[in-house]
């Protein structure tokens, strides 16, 4: 039919994925460090027309080609791991990332992934886990005596024990740093896998080299700006009606056509 | 059949591809660094033949030159999201190996450690892709600098791995491939590397620059095509009335 009808439909249809990516980020505007995603737009193959160079007449030659654009599409959606705010919890299992760096947790099929959420538990075991039951690698082990629990900026856990029993080190938090974090898997649960394109973890202590810090008793909230993503969405809804203009444009044209030949 | 049914279909032919033109433009008002193209234009040619020289048949005139006005900067404050300024344009490889040119500036480490954009085109240097070592991270200069830091020794100074191919192209006309790339107009450098422009080619750095597009006046001239539209199917309607009556005048009654 009408090829501006289609072309308008793939910015119908980008639009929406957008509105989709900006849904996801304002639902999780309260989980604890949550990453806002950001949808990557490209325009698609450009048809071509009259070749650069084709005749236009007898003795003359076009100098640029004659191009149509077939539209546009959303190729992908991009994590952008900016930090958020921290949030003062005063509980002692809650350990805020400032900095680079990712929390390592085994998974139950034995991979690692990692995690910005740093709302840690006690399994029934003693051992530190996420909310979601993962435990820490590497993993520390508090002991049943423990009367508090203190983890310094450095990542050390030191527990103090009841009945007069002083304090002992329980371990060392360690922190994951990747060259690209943008190249980060999420798998959902707050949690990222590590890939080909995010490089490979560099192991080490917070604060050193590099490293982000712990701050114990606070969470990192996450970093979607809610003025910022309805901005995106004005923005979006925007996009959606003009570009839905002109298919109503090109449907009156047709309607036209039908209606007086 | 009347021969002004057949220049008006031609018109509204044109206008069709000026059309489809039109929505391109809008449906990538969300593109990252996506450039209008200046309007396709209408150029009138004389159709000989028997008769008088009156019929003149609407013709496109291929001018698919990019506009390079700058589209609105959206500051993302991401490391390497890159925002060029002025008619500054970065080189990239085109999948078929030619050097194509972008305004897209969302930069991102590939699987394989070389700098690409989102839309998956490798970012060429100076001195031909740029591989980023590993365990490093990346942070580009104004001027288009690519500088490492290494994770290991964050105390030492950041070391250079690449220059970006940054062209000031304000006096050389670009035009689009069918990858969406721009390539120069002038056919000596078609598919390649243009030298330098009079301005020095510069970027803004944490910042992504928007599509170009001005919805208001694509919407007007849909408008207007509307309008141009019915106007032209009405000649044809005309033309069909008046060989209609020319057909009943012959009918014998």
């Amino acid at each position: 039919m009408d090829a501006s009808l289609w072309i308008a439909k793939t910015g119908l249809t980008a639009q929406k994925t957008r509105m989709q990516v900006i849904s996801n980020n304002l639902a999780n505007v309260n989980t604890t460090g949550f990453k806002k995603d950001r949808a990557v737009f490209e325009d698609l193959l450009y048809q071509n027309i009259t070749p650069a160079g084709g005749q236009t007449d007898a003795d003359s030659q076009a100098p640029t080609g004659l191009m149509l654009g077939t539209g546009t599409r959303v190729l992908a959606t991009e994590k952008l791991h900016g930090q958020g705010n921290i949030i003062t919890t005063e509980n002692a299992l809650d350990l805020a990332i400032t900095g680079d760096g990712f929390l390592s947790v085994l998974q139950k099929d034995g991979t690692f992934a990692y995690t910005r959420d740093g709302s840690l538990k006690l399994s029934a075991d003693g051992n530190l886990v996420t909310a979601g039951g993962e435990a820490l690698n590497p993993p520390i082990n508090i002991d049943a005596n423990a009367e508090s629990i203190t983890i310094g900026r450095d990542g050390t856990v030191t527990v103090s024990l009841a009945n007069g029993g002083g304090s002992a080190q329980a371990g060392q938090i360690q922190l994951s740093r990747f060259p690209n974090n943008a190249g980060l898997k999420p798998l959902g649960r707050n949690l990222y896998a590590e890939t080909e394109a995010s490089g490979t973890a560099q192991v080490g202590n917070p604060g050193e080299t590099g490293n982000g810090m712990l701050m114990q008793g606070s969470l990192e909230a996450s970093n979607v700006n809610v003025v910022e993503e309805m901005v995106n969405m004005i923005e979006t809804q925007r996009a959606y009606e003009v570009n839905s203009k002109a298919i109503s444009a090109a449907d009156g044209m047709l309607r036209f056509l039908n209606n007086n030949l | 059949m009347d021969k002004l049914a057949f220049t008006a279909l031609a018109s509204i032919r044109n206008q069709g591809q000026l059309r489809a033109q039109i929505t391109n433009s809008l449906a990538n008002v969300s593109t990252v660094g996506f450039k209008e193209s200046y309007a396709l234009a209408e150029q009138a040619r004389e159709v000989n033949g028997a008769g008088f020289n009156t019929r003149v048949a609407p013709g496109m005139a291929s001018q698919e030159v990019i506009k390079l006005h700058p589209g609105a900067f959206n500051m993302t404050g991401h490391a390497l999201d890159v925002a060029m300024n002025d008619k500054t344009v970065l080189g990239v490889q085109a999948t078929d190996g030619d050097v194509g040119f972008t305004r897209r500036g969302d930069l991102r480490v590939s699987a394989t450690g070389l700098l690409e954009n989102a839309a998956g085109q490798v970012i060429l240097g100076e001195s031909g892709p740029i591989t980023v070592p590993p365990g490093q991270l990346v942070s580009i200069g104004p001027d288009g600098t690519v500088r490492g830091q290494s994770l290991a020794t964050p105390n030492l100074p950041a070391t250079e791995i690449g220059q970006l191919m940054l062209r000031d192209a304000s006096e050389m006309p670009l035009i689009r491939r069918t990858d969406g790339l721009f390539e120069p107009l002038d056919e000596d450098y078609r598919g390649q590397d243009f030298p330098q422009g009079p301005e020095p080619a510069t970027l803004t750095t944490g910042a992504l620059e928007g599509s170009n597009v001005n919805p208001v006046e694509a919407m007007v001239k849909l408008m207007d095509f509307s309008r141009a539209f019915e106007a032209k199917i009405k000649t044809v309607s005309e033309a069909k009335s008046i060989d209609e009556s020319g057909a009943s005048m012959m009918r014998i009654s």
